[in-house]
Order: C-alpha cells, then structure tokens, then sequence
C-alpha cells in the first residue's frame, strides 16, 4: 500500500511517480511531487519508482482564471 | 484542421464615407507627454453632457493611496456619485486606467487596463480588467486615466490623438455599435496608413448591451499577423451597459509607436532583467506546464472535468462525458498555431488565443467569416457545459455574438444555464419563455436569447437582467418554489458566478461571496489549496487565505497587470518552499515588487505590496456599505454553491455526501431518506458558512457585521472623514 495525499492506494511492482498520479486521477499539470518527503522532480516522474509503503505528498499548486 | 488565418470579412472598406457622417461636437488640446516613472501625473476628464473636457492632476495622495488602475477607478467614483445614484444616471462614470506599470514591454502581462463604474447589476461599483492596447496607448499619449461622465444625445465616440494632442467628441451616426465590426472601422478610420494601425485602439460594446444588464466592454488591439482587428473582454459587472447608456459608440486612442521605455522607468536594467528571466522561464516550461501559449485559459477544461469542478447543468454537477468534446486538445487544432498571440506588446505567454476562419450560422452576421477571440476556459466552462452544450462550433458561435454584442460571457453562460434549469424543472415553459425550449444542450435556444438581446425583444431582454433580476421576476410571477429559485439563482450581490463548482471546498464559497464586487474568480481561486490538498483545514486558516490571495491579486489591478504569468507558470524550483508558500510563487512575488520598484523608483517589498492593496481593497468595502450593499447580509451565497440542493445533486455524489454524514456528523446515513441528508447537509454546510465568514472578517479586521473597523482604517491609512462618516453609524 502507499499513502498518497493520506489515504491509502494500492501498490504493484515497479510503480512510478507517474504510475501514481495516474491511479489518483490528478490530470493537473502543476504538481510538487515529494516520496516521503523527497522531491521529485517533474521529469523523473515516469522512471521514478516508489517503494511498497511510502507515503507521498501530491500538492497541487493553483492556476487558472 | 487548418484555417486561413489571414481570410475574414472586412467592415472597413467604407469607412471614409463613415467619416464624413460625424459631426465634431467638441474639440481640446493638449499637449502630448509620456510618463515619468510609469505615471503622467494627469487625468482626462470628459463630460458627454456639457461637452466639457480637461485634464486634472493625479496627486501625490492619489499615487500614494490608491495606486492607479482600479484604486484610480474607486476613488473618482467616490467622488462623483451619491449614495443614491443609480447605474443610469448621468453622474454615473466609466474610469478606465492602466496603472503605473502598465504598458511595460518588458515582463508578460502588462497591458492590462482596469475599468471602474457603478454596476447595473450590482448597484454597487465593479472593476473589471481587460488587456488589449487602450490603457497603455493612452497612457503614452498622456494620460493616468480617462474619466467619463454624463450621457451624449446621439451616439458619440471619444477620440484621443496622442501624436498631435487633440481630443474630440464626435457624433458618429453611421458605424456598427457591434464591436468586431466598429474595431475594425475606427482602426481604419483613425490610423494615418497601414503601419499606423497598430497605434489605434478601440474600446467598443455593442447592441446587446443596450437591452440587457450585463454588457461587456471591448478593447481592441491590431494583430499584425492576422491583418486584424482583435478584441479583449472587459467583461464583469455590466460596464458595456452603462457605456452604451451614456451613448457611448467607441473610444478610439491614437497613440504614438509603442517604444521599450515608454514608462521612462527609475531603472530600466532592473526591469529588463526580471523580464528577460520571464521571458526565459516561459520558454523552457510552458509547453510542460500548463501550455498557455497554445491553449489559452481553455487548457483547463477537462481538468476541472477531471476534479469535478467543471460546472455542468447550471452548477449542479462537476463533470460530463462530452466535456471531451470542448477539451484543450480540440481548442489546440482549432486555434491558429504558430503564430504570436499577446494581447500587449512584450507579453511572451501569448495565451489570447483566436479561431480564425469561424463562419457564422446564425444571425445579422450569418455567413460571415470572423476570427474568434477565444474561447477562454470561462466561456467554455459557461456557455458550453454548464448549459449542456458540447460542441465547439456553437461554442465558438455563442463566443463571436457575445462579445460582439457586448454581453459579457460568464453572466450570460450563468444566466443561460440557469434558465435551463428553470425550464428543466418547470418552473419556465415555452409559453414563459416565448416559444423557445430553453433544454440542456439547445444550442440554438442559446444563440436565440441572443439576438433576442440585441433586438430588445421577447424573453431574451429577460435573461440579460442577469439572474438577480430574474430571480426577483421569475418569484413575483409565482412560476415556482420561491426557495428553489433562491437556491439555484447563482449570483450573489446581483453577480453571476464564474465557472468552477464550489460545493466541496468552504474556503472556495468564501472565495466567491467574500468578494467585493461579487462573485469572481480573480479574487481567490483556493479550491485546490483546501479541497485537494488540504492544506488550510481550520478556519483560521481559510480565513488567512482569503485574507493574503483577494490582496494579493488586488495589486495585479492596482499596477495593469495580468494574472496569468504570476502562477501559470512556475519556477523550476518553486519546490524548494513549504506548500503553502509555494503556492503564492515567491519568486514571481519578489519579479512584480522588483519591476514596481525599477518603474516608479519606489522600493517595495513583499509585504508592503500587500499593504498596497489593502488600502484599496478596505476602501472598495467602505464603498460597497455606502451604497447599502457591503455587509453581512450581502456575502451569503446561493445554497447551490454550498451543497446540494436537489435529490439528483445528492444523489451523483451519494459515496461522498453519506460518507460525510458519517464522519463530519455523525449520522448514519443508511437511516435517513435523501431528504432528510439534504436538509442535514444544509444544516451543517450553512452554520460551517456563518463560521467562516467569522474567521474572515475578524482576519480582515472587520465587525461581525463585515464592517471595517476604525482602527482598520486607520492602519490602511484610510481614515478620511468622508470614509470614517460610512461606517460610523455601523460602529456603534
């Protein structure tokens, strides 16, 4: 399992940043990406894997209007 | 699909024989000046009913409180209105004013002009920005502001020669009132010859805005790619209206060329630099961002589709299969790729986007071949999904007549949709409306309101009264459940809502009521901050955003700047700050007080920039409660926006709305009927309301009423007799 965003989803094996962002839906493209605390950035996201049990922040920043 | 961008119909070949028809009623000299450190130190003032024009002095007091802009814009109204005026009185005024750093060609986004007047809608005053060439043009011809007062007889235009220092009140009979095609006369008209048209700008409305509430203002600028005459919405507020009220056809400005120094900057190198680094940022990250340059605004539907906070049958839900259909990917094709799109000169996010090649369908202009300016993710949002209309052809058609009508497309997409929803729910039928089956998804129905508006007839003109109005109609009329209409009415202070659903994000209604002209989304836009990240969960700190995001965008409008490059763009290593700070962009905060400082000579820092704008924005409070519309009373939004107000609302987002029952009231929803949830819901969502406006207002520094207190005034440096006088009575 990992905690993104405190709740809890699924993990498989091999899962990427990108794989993440994927499962929780978030489509936004300004995002800041910390692996338990870590900051990923935008371009890793795809080779990024993140281990069974990592808690990982997605914060969305605001555009728009 | 590709389109010939340069192909369109022309308005202008007859525009000598247009000329000879306008009779000069008044003509003034002046004396050409550029600005000195990004202000000009006078105002144009004109009179339409005595024909008076002169110029008056910015002061220092002025420079020093109310900046420019929209802070300018306040302050002459203040002056010139009563308690009692009404949006059509001569007294009334429209101030136009592009701030001190406006016109700047050095960082993106700053072209903007604010225009300021006493709404129809809202009896109370409104500011709406717009980009396009005017402010800035005017500005280097020698000008801070233009203020307007009185009514003409006849159409007039107002023509400012900033190349040889004239202006003129001109009776114009024969010209279009709608503005593609009175942009592109007076550019003509007024430019010398061809290089010359981009030193010519209009500012025009159109017929709509003559039978309904909510007129827009167009600003144009001459895009040299396309050979055409472009427009910028100067939309909220019903500003079109009063322009047309005061017989106002267009304001043309003549200006000099556009030069890089035109402000005469303190530090030019100061200003250059920060650009010059903007500039540099928008390169290397757009296209992995939020790809404005070749989406525009309309890059945000199917994200707010994908969060549920795309509004959809007139705000009831968040989401829809077909928003696919409206989605950037579509704009992307449709919008004509490559070439420059910036509605100033210098702007490098290009992200005014137009559809070229757009043939009419409907209408006087049908057959017709016009460039679209747009569609933004607000005319998207409002008059596509949250009316159920889904195809971007029509979508491009409600664009065209809207702004060439001069209606503005956020209240008339919120007053459409919630038309339809009063069809839907039987509250209008055809007989109420005229014939027209005003169903989701009639896009016809949609076009036909109107024309409807442009002709002053049938029930269009009731639908541009905007929905405050309608409300009022629609319960006198006994058509329905007068709580119903209440609830599903999205306007508060007689402004109708911009486009993004507010339901599952408190700080976000706040965001929308706790405004000062009513609800828009150029104050605080904290939907993500609270409902995604869940970043200000207490109310406290709700309340300290919407303390910080409505000031802080306050000075965007104070200055002549665009939001858009402050937070659609990011720094690469905007990370490195704790989430909260990170939303606010710190590195771009310190470009705009490095850009005040390098123009006016005046050095700024992050949190006197607040202060700037908390100046202006406790005195647009103060302004709001002197024409009886600035209190508590009057921040309460339409229960739509809070929760859900029907059984088909509960029931799309049952999971979420039983699950809250469950762990924010402990209720078990499985013993409830979906009434009894909704009528639980209420409860708890209105009483959690009444706590927040609490925490904002003691943050703001105002009475449980949502009065500024004196102490307020004092440290904004407000305390003038005549503004201590409003509140007083409301102190005691």
């Amino acid at each position: 399992m990992l905690k993104v965003n405190g709740q809890q989803i699924a993990y498989h094996d091999g899962m990427t940043v990108t794989d993440v962002i994927r499962a929780m839906k978030f489509n936004f493209p300004l995002l800041i990406v910390k692996v338990d605390g870590v900051y990923v950035p935008r371009d890793e996201y795809s080779n990024r894997q993140v281990p069974d049990g990592s808690e990982v922040e997605i914060i969305h920043l605001i555009s728009g209007g | 699909m590709s389109h010939d961008y340069t192909k369109r119909t022309a308005y202008h070949e007859k525009v000598a024989e247009l000329r000879k028809a306008h009779k000069v009623l008044k003509e003034w000299s002046f004396t050409p000046s550029l600005p000195e450190r990004g202000y000009t130190n006078r105002t144009l003032f004109v009179n339409l009913t005595t024909l008076e024009i002169k110029e008056k002095p910015v002061t220092e007091q002025m420079k020093d409180l109310f900046v420019g802009g929209r802070g300018f814009g306040l302050w002459y109204l203040w002056q010139a209105i009563k308690p009692t005026t009404k949006w059509n009185d001569p007294e009334n005024e429209i101030i136009i004013s592009p701030g001190p750093l406006g016109g700047n060609t050095q960082y993106p986004g700053s072209g903007k002009s604010l225009v300021v007047s006493l709404s129809p809608t809202t009896g109370i005053p409104i500011d709406s920005n717009v980009g396009g060439y005017f402010g800035p043009l005017m500005k280097f011809s020698g000008f801070d502001a233009l203020e307007i007062t009185g009514k003409a007889r006849n159409d007039v235009i107002i023509v400012i020669d900033g190349q040889i220092g004239k202006v003129y009140i001109e009776e114009a009979p024969q010209e279009d009132v709608n503005s593609h095609a009175a942009a592109e006369q007076f550019t003509h008209m007024y430019a010398k010859d061809h290089d010359d048209l981009r030193n010519v700008s209009v500012v025009a409305s159109g017929r709509g805005a003559e039978h309904a509430l909510i007129g827009c203002l167009n600003f144009s600028w001459f895009d040299v790619r396309r050979q055409a005459t472009r427009l910028k919405q100067a939309g909220r507020g019903g500003i079109g209206t009063v322009f047309r009220d005061k017989k106002l056809k267009a304001l043309v400005v003549h200006a000099p060329p556009v030069k890089g120094d035109m402000n005469r900057p303190a530090d030019f190198d100061k200003v250059a630099k920060v650009g010059i680094k903007m500039h540099k940022e928008l390169a290397d990250f757009d296209l992995k961002q939020c790809n404005m340059r070749r989406q525009g605004t309309a890059h945000l539907v199917e994200i707010m589709d994908n969060y549920d906070l795309l509004p959809v049958h007139n705000f009831q839900y968040g989401n829809h299969p077909d928003t696919k259909k409206i989605a950037s990917w579509i704009w992307d094709k449709r919008f004509t790729q490559g070439i420059p799109d910036g509605c100033w000169y210098g702007c490098s996010m290009q992200c005014s986007k137009g559809a070229d090649g757009h043939v009419v369908k409907t209408g006087p202009y049908k057959g017709h071949i016009v460039t679209v300016d747009g569609p933004e993710y607000e005319t998207a949002a409002g008059c596509a999904a949250n009316c159920g209309i889904f195809d971007p052809d029509w979508l491009l058609e409600a664009n065209f007549y809207c702004d060439t009508y001069g209606i503005d497309t956020i209240s008339f997409g919120t007053a459409c949709a919630f038309v339809m929803e009063c069809y839907q729910r039987g509250i209008l039928n055809k007989e109420r409306t005229g014939g027209l089956e005003l169903t989701w998804g009639n896009a016809e129905a949609q076009l036909e309101l109107l024309h409807q508006m442009a002709r002053g007839e049938g029930f269009g003109v009731i639908v541009g009264q905007g929905v405050a109005r309608m409300k009022q109609i629609f319960i006198e009329k006994k058509y329905g459940d007068p709580q119903l209409i209440k609830d599903i009415g999205m306007e508060v202070k007689g402004l109708e809502y911009s486009q993004y659903q507010s339901k599952e994000s408190l700080a976000q209604q706040g965001g929308y009521a706790l405004t000062n002209k009513g609800p828009q989304h150029d104050e605080a836009w904290l939907i993500f901050m609270d409902m995604v990240n869940n970043q200000i969960p207490s109310f406290e700190d709700k309340a300290e955003a919407l303390y910080y995001f409505p000031l802080f965008r306050t000075w965007f409008g104070l200055n002549g700047f665009c939001k858009l490059p402050w937070n659609d763009i990011e720094p690469p290593d905007n990370h490195k700050y704790p989430p909260l700070e990170a939303a606010k962009v710190p590195e771009h905060v310190q470009n705009y007080c490095d850009v005040f400082t390098g123009i006016t000579g005046r050095p700024l820092t992050k949190e006197g920039l607040i202060a700037m704008s908390e100046t202006v924005y406790q005195f647009q409070r103060v302004f709001n409660i002197r024409m009886g519309k600035g209190r508590r009373e009057h921040d309460l939004p339409p229960y739509r926006s809070v929760g859900p107000v029907t059984r088909e609302e509960y029931e799309s987002r049952q999971e979420r709305y039983d699950k809250q029952l469950k762990e924010w009231m402990g209720i078990d929803p499985a013993t409830k009927t979906i009434d009894e949830k909704i009528a639980l819901h209420r409860k708890y969502r209105e009483d959690r309301y009444q706590k927040l406006m609490d925490a904002v207002y003691k943050r703001r520094g105002w009475t449980a009423d949502g009065v500024p207190t004196l102490e307020t005034l004092k440290r904004c440096r407000i305390d003038l007799p005549e503004v201590v006088e409003v509140v007083k009575p409301y102190l005691k």
